[in-house]
This record gives C-alpha cells, structure tokens and sequence, in this order.
C-alpha cells in the first residue's frame, strides 16, 4: 500500500507516498511554521522557516520539499530549528514594517492610540490591512520574537493603487513568491513575477507595465495567497476580520466553484475560492472572486412594486401576491406561461414548474441560457440517453487531447480553461475550434478559424477525415452505436476539401485536428453556442457523434461536455424548467402519470413553448412569470414583445427593461441569501449556502409560488425548508433518488445517484451507452445563412455582455473588437469611438482594430468594472445590438471643445 | 577505427603537414578574447596589408589563447625549414617589420620571439615550452589552446581530436566508457569537485529515451576565464567530451550554457557545432555508427546564479533563473523534467584525452586523490597574469612564483583569494599549500572554476572581503529568504567596517549570520559566509584594527585611519 508511517516529534503519523512532511504533518495536526509554502501551490523551498531534522539526513531539510519515506524520524521543534527560524524572521524583519509585531503591548493597542514606543506609521500592523489576518503575524507570535539589532529599513515602494480591483504594497512583501507562482501554476496567466536581484528582489509585473498589460486575469489567485498584505483586494480592505464565514457555490457560471464567503456586520466582504471544491481546488475567477458586490448593491430592488395608473409603485407582498393569484386564476392553461431562471436553486425551479403545471395547468415553462441551451442537453439525451456532460470537469487536465468548440473558455468558464491549461502542460494536443482568436485559440496545437455558421461543417470535417482515413474506433461502434450508415450517407456529398472550402478551414489543419483527436488515448469535447448562430442542438448531436465514433464515452478524461452557462442550467433542465418534459425528462406526453399522482393534479400533456416562443405576438400568452436573478445578464428577451401580456410579473434582482414593462415587479433574494442546490455542468448538485440575510424585502421563487398556491387553494406546496423540496425531488426523480440536503457534504453528489447509498456518478456510459446504443445522427449540413444587407455588412459576434480580458482595460468603457480590414474600410482607427448601429438600435464603444475578429465580424464587449465594480452587468439597453444581428460602424465626430 | 573517421583523419593530417611545414607561409595571430584586446585584429590587418604590399606568399590565421594573456598579441610564424617561432606583445608595427625583416629578408628576428617549437632551433631563444610560464605546465585539456585554429575543424582531427570518440564508438560499449573516465579519477572541475565517472552512472542508469547533457559555461566568478579561453581556443574537446558522455550515458542531446554577451564565443562555438555536424561527428549516425547525439548552444542573461546547475536548467527552460530544491538531482529530474547530466567545460575538455591515451594516462598526473592537471587564471598583483594549465601537486606558491611570476619585487603575497567570490581568501599562512582538491578544502579554500586573484602587501582584506560580500548580494538569486537577505546584512556590516562604523562584536554576528546562510537552498547562500570566516582566519589584528581602532593597516579605507 502507499501508506507509510513516520515519527513527528515522537508522535507515530500516518502519510501517503508522495506527501511531503510539511503536508503529513498538517494533516496529523502538527504545525510547522511555513511562509512561502502554501496547499495550493507547488513546494517552493525558499522561506526556510518550515526547515525540521530528520534522522539520518544531513542539516535541516525544509519540510515543503522533502517527501516521507516509511519510518522517517522527524523533529520539527528544538534549539536548534528554532535557532534558525529566528535567525530567518530577524531578516524578514529587517525589511518588513515590524513596530507592532514585536511589541509586548500590541495586545492592548488600537489603531487611534498614540504608540508610546514612536513607532512609525508604516511599521505597525493596526494600520495594515491584514491585521490579524496576516501569516506572518502569525508566524511572528509563534516564536515569540523579539526586537532585533538588525538594521532596519523600509523600502519606500510606491503604492500602487491604480486598478479597481487589486491594491499593491510592497512595502510589506516578504518575497516569498506565492503570487508569482499562483499567477503561474493556477491561472497560468504569468502576469506578475520577480523583479531585480539581491536585496532588491520584489514582485512585479512581467512588461513592467500595468497588471492588465501584463495580462493579468484579475482571478485574484495572488491576493488569495499573500501571507502578508502587500496584495489585497481593494475592496473592504479595511474591514478586518470577518464575523463569520459561509462556504457556498459561486453564481456566475456553470463550472459549481465553491466560493468562502466572509461576513462581517451582515455583509460580504470577501470571497475566497475554498480548497475543498471539487471543481475549483482552492482557485476562482475574477467575477468568482470579486463578484460579490452586487448583492450589497444599492440599485437591488428591495420592495414589490405594482403598475398603477401607469406607474410602478412600491407595494406590501400582501398587495402584490393578492393581485397575481387573481390575474393568473384568470389565465390558467396555455394563456400562462413563466420563465425560470437558470441561477435560481432546483428548489426553486422545482416548484416554479409544479405550479406552473399543477396550479396553472400550462406547459409554458422554461428557462434561458446564453450559451448551451436546453436544446442540445436534450439533443444529447436523444443520442446518449443522458441529457448532461458525459465527464467531470477535473479528468479534463488528464485529457490527451481537448476539442474545445464554440466557446471562449477562459472568459466563460475560467476554471475549467485552468483544467485545459494544465493539461497542454501536461503534453496534451488542443484543438480550437472558432472564429475569434480567443486566448485558448492562441494556445492550440490546431486552431479552426471558421466561418459564423459553418460550425457543424467542421464537426462533420474532421468526422469525415476520420472515417476516409480509418482511424474511427469500429469496436466501439459496431458493440455500442447505431446509425453509422445515417452519419456516413450526411458526408457523402462533399469531400474533405469541400468540408474545409466551406468552413473556412485550411484542409490541412482539419486533417492534422482530426488525426490527433482520433489518435488520442482519451479525447475530451467541450462545446459551447456562445457565438455560433446554428442549432445548439445540431451541435450537440455533432459533437456526440464526434465522441461516438472514437469510443470517447465511457471513459475517463473522455466524453462530451456541453458548456452550459449559466450556475444553474443543468438543474433548470433536471428540474423540468423545459416545455416538454417533466422532473427528470420525463417527457410530458407520456410521462405525466407519476408526476400527476404525487402533485394530486391533472397535468397537461401537450409539449408548452419555450421561452422565445412564448413572447411572439401570436403566441397567445396573457400572463407570464419571469424570474431573472439577472445578476450578470438578461436573457433576448425585447419588451416590445411582452406588450401582447394583459399581466406580467417580473422577479428580479435588478429594473432592467423589461422589470420596466411588467405589472408587479418582485424583489429576488439573491443566490447568498437562500438555502438550496445547483447542479452544475458536470451534474454535481452541491449546497447552496444562505450568507446573509435577506436584502430588503426579497424573497424566493419557492416562497412566492408557494404563497400564491395557498391564496389560489392548490396544496403540495406546504414545505418547511428547500430540504423538503429536494426530498420530494429525490421521491420523483430517479437520478436525484439518492440526494438529500444532509447527503451533499463538502463535495456534493453527481447524478445519476438513485438511492441513498448510491455515491454519485463521475462518468455516464462506463457500462454502456446508457441509450442502449448510441445513435449516430446524420451531420447537419444546411447552413446557417446570414442574410447579407448592404446596409449592415457587419456581423455582431457576441451581445453587448461580454468583456474580453487582457483587451479592455480597467476603465469602464464598452469596446468593439473591429477586424482591420473593417477598421480601413470604416475610416476607423484603433482607440477611436465609434458607433454601433443595428437597425433596432446603437451602442458607443472604443474600438479595436485587430485580429482577434475575422473580416466582417466585431465582438462587443463591456470591461471589468461595468461587471464586477458596478454591481455586475445587469440587463443591457435592448437597443443595442444583439449577437447574430447585423451592423454598420460608424466613427463618431470628436467632441469639441 | 571507423571508416569514417579514417577519412577524417587522413584529410586532416595532410592539410596540418602542410600547416607545419609553413607551405604556404603560416602566421599564426592570438586572437580570442585576450589577443583582442590587446590589438590582435589590427594586427591581423596589419599582416594582411604588409604580405600583400611585400608580394608574400602566406596565409593568416586566428588561434585561440595559449594562456600567456600578458604577452599578447602572441603571433606564430612558420617559415619552410625553420621551427614555428612565437613572438610576443606584436603591435601592427611589429608585424610590418616581421613580414619585412623574416619573410622577405630572412631574418627571423629572434630579439621579438619569445620561443620557438617543431625541429629547428633560433639563436638564444627557448623552446616556447622551456620559458618559466610554461615549463611547469602539462598541457591536457589546453593541449591545442593556442596551437590551433578553433574555426577549423581538420587542425583539431589532426591533432588527435575526435580519435577519442572513434574509440568509443568502434571498440567500446558504453559501460566501458564510464569505466575507463572512472580509472582516470577525472573529477568535476565546477567546484565540487565530484567524480565525474559517478555521475555519469547515475545518468545512464537513469530511464530514457530523452536525457541530456549539460555543459555549464556560465562561467561568472570575476578572475576566471578558463572555461571561455577553452572553448573558444578549442571548442572541439569540449564537443567531443560532450559526445563521449552523450555515447557513455545513452543520452540523447547536449547543450552548451553561455551567458549571452559573450557572442565571440557563442560565435566559436556554433561554428565547431556546425562543423561536427557536417562531418558527421554530431547528428544521426555518428561516425557511420547507429549513436546520434546532438548538441545545441542555450544563452542566459547575466545572472550568476543561473550557473549553479539546477538554475541553469530553469535558464534553458526559459525561466527565470533561480536554484530548484534537490531532491530530486538533475539525474532524476533534470532539464524539462528529464533525466540531465551536468559538468562544467573543463570536465569534458579532458575526457577526449582521456579516451584517446586512457584512464591510467590520464591517473598519472596530479596527485594521489586530484588527478590529472588545474586549470587555473592567475591575476591581480601577479608580474604575468595568465591562464595556465599546471599538474595537481605544486604548491600555490610555485605556480604563483614560477608561472606568473610572483608579486612585485620586495613585495610578499599577502592574500589569495581562490574559487570565486563563495571561496572567501587564503591567507599567507596557507600560500604552500597544495593544488589539490582536498589539500585545499581542508585549509577553507576551495579551487573551484580555478581563479586565482594574487593580493600582495598594499591589499585590505576587509575591503577584498566587502567586494566579495557585494558581488555576494547583488548576484543573490532572491528566491531563498537567508541568501537575500543575509548577504545584504553581511555587505552591510562590511561597509561599516571599512566606514569606520563597525562595533565590536560585529564579526560574532557575521559568523552567527552564517550558520542562518547555512540553511540557503543552493551553494551561494551556503557560502556566502566565507569572505568573513577567511578574513576572522587570517586576517584578525586586521579586521580588529578597522573595527577597534580605526585604522585600515594597507591604507586602502579611504574613511579610515593609514597606520602610522
């Protein structure tokens, strides 16, 4: 076994091959001093203060770098360590402001009282930051240090100050690396580094520029890692010490991060990415990372409102809940219809269908994405049997090869670009697949630069590649597919070059990505939608057919990943926020039995609309539900459509436009003020935490549909707690059998879990295509088309939400991305302000000329501090240009004067 | 013998007998760093002109460094009859008089010569290695440094190169390589002095297929310059030892470590690499034989630490270049995570030799546990400042005294400060000791990469020390906390010292800082502690003088007191 066993100060301790003493003693409780080690990062060896004796080696090894071998006999305290731990502190003391550390007094200071030592300003801890949050205080009371005779000297290193988000002082930097090698080995952004020599050596950014220069992503891994305060978070960063911390799931994306949430006077005012979290391992993103502001934002709504006379006025929940059970008693069946919200809990959205199919008697129900709808889960479920990602997100660094289509991982899903990263360090073949140079297409061994539209015929490329060059996996195709004939009659028609024309590829990098996607021992596919204008659904079936043919189901760092977006969206699906099936996917046609009998109602078996459907003016709607939770963006919705409602009722966060059109606006409790489950992109359904309390007079979507149940006399709606929900969810839904809120622990449960012994499931189809057989689909190839006009030659590539890092500067302004050859044609220069004009609207933005965006494209994006200093992007103006849509650009006169 | 190295040689030896035969007129110019700077270009021009002016027949060609840096531009002519005669401190005006007065008048002008070598003899001048630098000197690793032209690859065949990796690779299998380096007792000429027979093993028991061999020429001690006088004197032997260890330990590529600003000699030895590619000495199938082995140059920047080897492969990956902790060594975990060997110029430039006549050869020179010969650069108040290759066994004082001639008349070698700014000074107690590896580190000296920097009376050893202690700080690294910031508080207390502000006890709490850079993750930290141990040794009633008294007995601390 690789269990091995040592002796820690006389103490017998267990350990694990491969764990250095530092982490063995941790585990057994036994403290070693250490300032440049840190869990997450890679023993780094230079602080020397965690050095320990071990018999029969010579000196005194650091604990950080020397691995455990079985019998190892360690000493970690004596005159001799602690000699030298001494000895080390003294230097970092020389040159670390230290009135305060080695003050006997320090315990009765506070940060107004006059020091009677005369110790500088800068030298005393209660005016930094991290007092009593600071390692190296820390490490100072542990060995009781006293004043040295060292010389002493402050660095006098400006601040800097100049980005919204981090603040430096390095002053206060001890040099211990941590940053540097967490910019390194958890972003890979290498932004920040070592600087100069000696005694000068300090941390600084690698152009010697500003951090966004220097490519920094703004993930905050540094500031999580300083052991001192020389790199804080600007925000709150005098607040302290917290009050109390909560661990829950970060709400901006489907990646499930576990985010340590701290409070302090009922407020957040910190977030730090939590080492336990499967998927994130101790790392976040920027939004992860300082994101939180929106839910102290002063612009929440925190009352109900109701349109009288025209206007909205503020109003009790009495008034607003009595005048909806009304107006929707009125609208029951096909007239109503409501809009889930895909960062809403299952709980939630649990219930907001039951009453929509129980109490209202309508299928209309559904819920957004950005990215990867519904339609391609479903897709997949159709050819799999499964209608989720085949793999977890943390096999992808073992991956040998990664297909990333149709997305810009390091915006969308941070994290899970930081699995791809480590796996090309790994040695792993990377394929991009997209139009824009996004920062993964600048990192590929293969990069496909298609054209809009023409996604599928890149798919279906490499498919045809594969199968002319014999490289598919006939084993796995002949014991556990079907449909290959339907596949190969779709690629008929047109030869690789062909393929390749059409798409925009060059034939030979098709070729090369199809051999080493083939090739690869395990390949894992990850798509997204987020830019492509074809069918989500049309891709997911692509790219499960992709899977299919090299036997990459089933098993490990394999599969097929659709990139949801939102935190949420898996269990939208899985909770049946779809217009044709049920918790479950039970489809409603046939599967409503059950579902009837535990609700005590009769349900509707026609299929309802989706939520685009449903805002047609011939849709025949009269009243609609839309719960948003919009704390990064609205989904195409355009008021002007909802104008057909007779009543609308908007739960939300934030006005947006269409708050503005409804009837009753609701204020939502956002995701740190409630209890309940996400399940998020690899099916992991994990706690969600209530943090704080309600802001205002917020409220859930389960307390309003369940209020409304009992004001319009429908029971089943009578619960406790969101713990009682996800019972009668596990009570229907199978692959949710075995999953309760006491169950999901630190690291949650992936479904399918049927029974309550059952520990979750990491890969689908290890046994089998869990459809029986996987069923290869035809490619398809009919195109989508742009409809060219003269009048707007430009084809908007993202909405107005996105922002592209390490592009936009800090300074809050919208930019576009303008192709070159656009730029010259337009008369536009790079830094210019141009306009944005579709023909429902126009948007201002900087542009800039590059490569980024292929001739007649532009990306349009909205930098950090619209995002995440304000209170993150809420609904944008409708009048700008939405993706898909079509625009001229138009460079704006200077103002004068 | 392979087919193809026969070919080789044959070539190769008819072109060095004409060479040596003087048809046409050979003029042989020092012109590698040192004959640089001191003219040797425009002496090159200068022959140019006057041959073509005279109407001479005779061919110009660059060597490399013979070792006599103080009597460059060295110039060697061979004439048809005559031996090949050596001419020291050739100015371009020199050099018109000798195309004038030997080669067309026939007079060889033995006032400006300085030796003479080959069959023949010059009135009252010695044979070049009968003068005093050379006598005690064996000539193993620098058997071609000065002899031979560096850019041509057939002068290096001709003498004997490259026969060396012909026999290993036609008579023997790679265990028996590493046996014969073993039998030398060849020992590692970077500093630690560790068999390099042994680390060899290591390396080729190690998995492959992809391992490496270094060859670590970020040579950065001030005083030393051995390891670029070598390689750009004779890349060849550094190549081919490169080779040998590729073939001994089954690995699969080399790479030569310069610091970048040194281009001439990044130049010289991207010239010898193509070369041995072309004659298919590197490449696949070496010597028509299935081993391949390739050697490619990798630049650093300025940095002294990227020397020490684990940063050096940090270097070559690109990073910044800062030690790694060991475990694992370089033989497990080395250059991009694959197995490595590492050893300085010199380690390899012997192992040619070493092939060619043989461990037991090669075990004859030196002494009983340091084999063979030291490269060793011998400055400061020395009369001939030079690089010198000289038997392990003679004492410092001869090879000072008898090679670079001694300090100034009347004057005594008060200090030596040996083995780079780590290797702290010996003091004049110590001045009989040894050249051995051993001898010299039980006396607290170390010969590391071989400088030698001679102080005589006029020298502080408080202000050496302090330079020492700078050069210590400023090429600390960073990373480790003790290297960064004890260095610093040493230099500080240095300063103080030669400023007059030193306390007593100051120098207890320099040695205390020692025991704390004891525990530094790489050798520089660990010995940066040696310029005050070396002073506190010798140099006492010195160091008490400046703290106590105040007053600098050389007269160098210019804040301080001159002693009455």
């Amino acid at each position: 076994m690789d269990e091995i066993t040592l002796t820690v100060d006389g103490q017998e301790i267990k350990a694990r091959k491969g764990q250095t003493i530092i982490e063995a003693a941790r585990e057994a409780g036994i403290y070693i001093p250490y300032l440049c080690w840190h869990p997450t990062l890679k023993a780094f060896g230079a602080c020397r203060m965690c050095v320990v004796q071990v018999e029969r080696m010579r000196g005194t090894p650091a604990s950080c770098t020397t691995g455990v071998m079985d019998g190892m006999v360690v000493t970690t305290k004596g005159r001799q360590i602690d000699g030298i731990r001494h000895n080390i502190m003294d230097l970092i003391l020389s040159e670390h402001p230290h009135g305060c550390l080695t003050c006997p007094r320090i315990d009765h200071c506070g940060p107004q009282d006059t020091c009677l030592r005369h110790a500088n300003v800068v030298d005393r801890c209660v005016l930094c930051p991290q007092n009593e949050r600071c390692e190296l205080q820390d490490v100072v009371y542990h060995l009781q240090m006293k004043d040295s005779d060292l010389s002493y000297e402050y660095r006098h290193v400006p601040l800097d100050t100049s980005n919204p988000l981090i603040d430096h002082d390095m002053n206060l930097c001890i040099v211990c690396g941590r940053c540097v090698r967490a910019c390194n080995e958890i972003e890979a952004a290498n932004a920040i580094t070592f600087i100069e020599r000696g005694d000068r050596t300090l941390i600084g950014t690698s152009l010697g520029g500003s951090l966004s220069e220097s490519g920094c992503t703004f993930c905050g891994a540094c500031v999580d890692v300083c052991p001192v305060g020389a790199i804080t978070e600007k925000d709150n960063k005098w607040s302290g010490a917290p009050d109390k911390s909560v661990v829950t799931i970060c709400p901006h994306c489907s990646a499930g991060c576990q985010l340590e949430l701290l409070v302090k006077k009922g407020r957040v005012i910190r977030s730090i990415p939590d080492l336990s979290g499967p998927v994130n391992r101790g790392a976040s993103c920027g939004r992860g990372k300082f994101g939180y502001k929106y839910i102290h934002s002063n612009d929440r709504i925190s009352t109900p409102y109701i349109r009288k006379n025209g206007e909205l006025v503020e109003a009790t929940w009495d008034e607003a809940l009595e005048l909806m059970a009304t107006r929707f008693s009125e609208n029951k069946g096909r007239a109503f219809g409501a809009v889930a919200s895909p960062r809403a809990t299952n709980e939630e959205n649990y219930l907001l269908q039951k009453f929509t199919r129980a109490v209202m008697g309508s299928n209309n129900i559904d819920h957004p994405d950005s990215s990867c709808g519904a339609d391609a889960v479903s897709a997949l479920g159709e050819v799999l049997g499964i209608p989720a990602s085949s793999n977890s997100v943390q096999e992808i660094r073992d991956s040998m090869c990664i297909l990333a289509y149709g997305t810009d991982l390091t915006w969308d899903h941070p994290l899970i670009a930081v699995q791809v990263k480590e796996a090309l360090s790994r040695g792993a073949t990377l394929i991009v697949v997209d139009p824009a140079e996004t920062e993964l297409a600048l990192m590929a061994t293969h990069w496909l630069r298609h054209l809009p539209g023409s996604g599928v015929g890149v798919l279906a490329g490499i498919a045809k590649v594969i199968l002319e060059e014999g490289l598919q996996d006939d084993e796995f195709i002949g014991g556990r597919c079907e449909g290959m004939d339907d596949l190969k009659a779709s690629l008929d028609g047109s030869s690789v070059q062909q393929l390749a024309e059409s798409t925009g590829v060059d034939p030979d990098i098709l070729m090369q990505a199809a051999r080493a996607y083939a090739a690869a021992d395990s390949a894992s596919l990850l798509f997204g939608a987020s830019r492509s204008v074809e069918s989500s659904a049309a891709i997911a079936r692509a790219a499960a057919n992709l899977g299919l043919i090299t036997g990459n189901l089933g098993k490990p760092s394999g599969g097929v990943t659709p990139l949801r977006s939102e935190a949420n969206s898996q269990g939208a699906t899985d909770m049946g926020c779809v217009p044709g099936m049920l918790p479950g996917y039970a489809p409603v046609s046939d599967g409503a039995v059950s579902f009837a009998e535990a609700w005590a109602s009769g349900l509707p078996s026609e299929a309802g609309l989706g939520h685009s459907a449903m805002l047609r003016d011939n849709a025949g709607l009269r009243a609609m539900l839309i719960s948003l939770d919009s704390i990064r963006e609205a989904p195409d919705i355009d008021p002007s459509a909802l104008s057909s409602l007779d009543f609308l009722v908007v739960h939300d966060l934030f006005f947006s436009d269409i708050a503005r059109a409804a009837d009753v606006v609701l204020p939502a409790a956002s995701a740190a003020e409630k209890d309940g489950t996400f399940t998020n992109i690899e099916r992991r359904v994990q706690k969600v935490n209530k943090v704080v309390d309600r802001i205002g007079d917020s409220r859930t979507v389960s307390e309003i549909v369940s209020a409304l149940a009992s004001r319009m006399g429908a029971s089943g709606f009578d619960f406790e707690s969101p713990t009682e929900v996800m019972d009668e969810i596990a009570s229907l839904v199978p692959s949710y059998g075995g999953i309760s809120h006491d169950r999901l622990g630190v690291v949650g449960l992936q479904w399918p879990c049927p029974d309550p012994s059952h520990s979750g499931t990491p890969i689908l189809h290890a046994e089998g295509i869990a459809r029986g057989k996987g069923l290869l689909t035809p490619f398809e190839l009919e195109q989508y088309s742009p409809q060219m006009d003269p009048d707007y030659p430009i084809f908007v590539m993202s909405g107005v939400m996105r922002e592209m890092k390490g592009v936009v500067e800090l300074e809050g302004r919208t930019r576009a991305m303008v192709n070159v050859d656009d730029a010259n044609t337009a008369g536009i220069s790079d830094g210019d302000e141009i306009a944005v004009i579709s023909s429902t609207g126009a948007v201002e933005a900087v542009a800039t000329v590059c490569d980024y965006v292929p001739a007649g494209i532009i990306q349009l994006s909205i930098p950090h501090t619209d995002t995440l200093v304000q209170s993150l992007n809420r609904a944008p103006s409708v009048s700008a240009p939405r993706r898909g849509s079509r625009a001229k650009l138009a460079k704006l006169a200077p103002v004068v004067g | 013998m392979t087919e193809a190295y026969k070919k080789l040689k044959h070539r190769a030896d008819t072109g060095w007998e004409a060479l040596s035969n003087g048809s046409p007129i050979r003029i042989m110019v020092g012109a590698a760093t040192c004959g640089r700077a001191a003219g040797g270009l425009q002496v090159i021009e200068a022959f140019e002109k006057a041959i073509a002016a005279n109407g001479v027949e005779a061919r110009v060609h660059k060597v490399g460094c013979i070792g006599l840096c103080y009597a460059e531009v060295l110039v060697d002519i061979i004439v048809p009859g005559r031996p090949r005669i050596t001419y020291s401190n050739v100015t371009p005006e020199i050099a018109q008089t000798l195309v004038k007065d030997y080669l067309v008048d026939g007079d060889p002008r033995p006032d400006l010569a300085i030796g003479i070598r080959g069959e023949g003899s010059l009135d009252g001048v010695p044979s070049l290695f009968d003068i005093p630098d050379l006598k005690p000197q064996v000539r193993v690793a620098m058997r071609n440094c000065g002899t031979i032209d560096p850019s041509d690859i057939d002068q290096y065949i001709a003498n004997g190169g490259y026969s060396g990796l012909d026999r290993c690779l036609s008579d023997m299998a790679p265990p028996e390589v590493i046996e014969e380096v073993l039998k030398s007792g060849l020992r590692g000429r970077g500093g630690a002095a560790f068999p390099a027979a042994m680390k060899w093993r290591f390396l080729a028991g190690a998995p492959g297929p992809t391992k490496y061999i270094l060859c670590n020429a970020e040579e950065g001690d001030p005083g030393a310059y051995n390891d670029k006088g070598l390689l750009e004197s004779d890349p060849h032997t550094v190549l081919e030892g490169m080779t040998v260890a590729g073939y001994a330990t089954a690995a699969s590529k080399g790479y030569v470590f310069i610091r970048c600003v040194h281009r001439d000699v990044i130049k010289t030895v991207q010239t010898a690499i193509s070369q041995a590619y072309k004659e298919g000495l590197l490449g696949k199938n070496i010597l028509g034989t299935d081993f391949n082995f390739d050697i490619a140059v990798a630049l650093t920047g300025e940095s002294y630490v990227s020397g020490e080897e684990t940063a050096l492969m940090e270097a070559i990956e690109g990073k910044r270049a800062m030690p790694r902790s060991r475990p694992p060594f370089p033989a497990q975990v080395g250059l991009w995570g694959k197995p490595s060997n590492i050893n300085n110029v010199k380690t390899y430039a012997y192992v040619p030799e070493v092939m060619r006549q043989g461990g037991d050869w090669y075990a004859n020179i030196g002494t009983e546990r340091s084999k063979g010969t030291a490269i060793v650069c011998l400055t400061g108040n020395v009369a001939r400042p030079q690089m010198a290759e000289v038997p392990f066994g003679l004492t410092l004082r001869q090879v000072i005294d008898d090679v670079a001639g001694g300090v100034s008349p009347g004057n005594e070698i008060k200090l030596l400060q040996t083995g780079g700014p780590l290797g702290g000074f010996l003091g004049p107690s110590e001045i009989d000791v040894t050249l051995d590896f051993d001898e010299m580190a039980g006396r607290g000296a170390i010969l590391g990469s071989g400088g030698i920097i001679v102080g005589d009376e006029n020298s502080c050893p408080v202000e050496m020390a302090a330079i020492l202690a700078d050069f210590n700080n400023e090429e600390s690294c960073g990373k480790c906390f003790p290297c960064r910031l004890g260095t610093k508080h040493i230099l500080e207390m240095f300063q103080t010292m030669t400023e007059g502000k030193a306390k007593e006890g100051d120098v207890d709490k320099m040695l205390a800082m020692g025991d704390t850079l004891l525990t530094s993750l790489c050798g520089h930290g660990q010995l940066s502690v040696n310029p005050i141990k070396s002073a506190v040794k010798y140099f006492e009633s010195e160091l008490n003088a400046h703290i106590i008294d105040k007053v600098c007995p050389a007269g160098r601390c210019a804040a301080l007191a001159k002693p009455n």
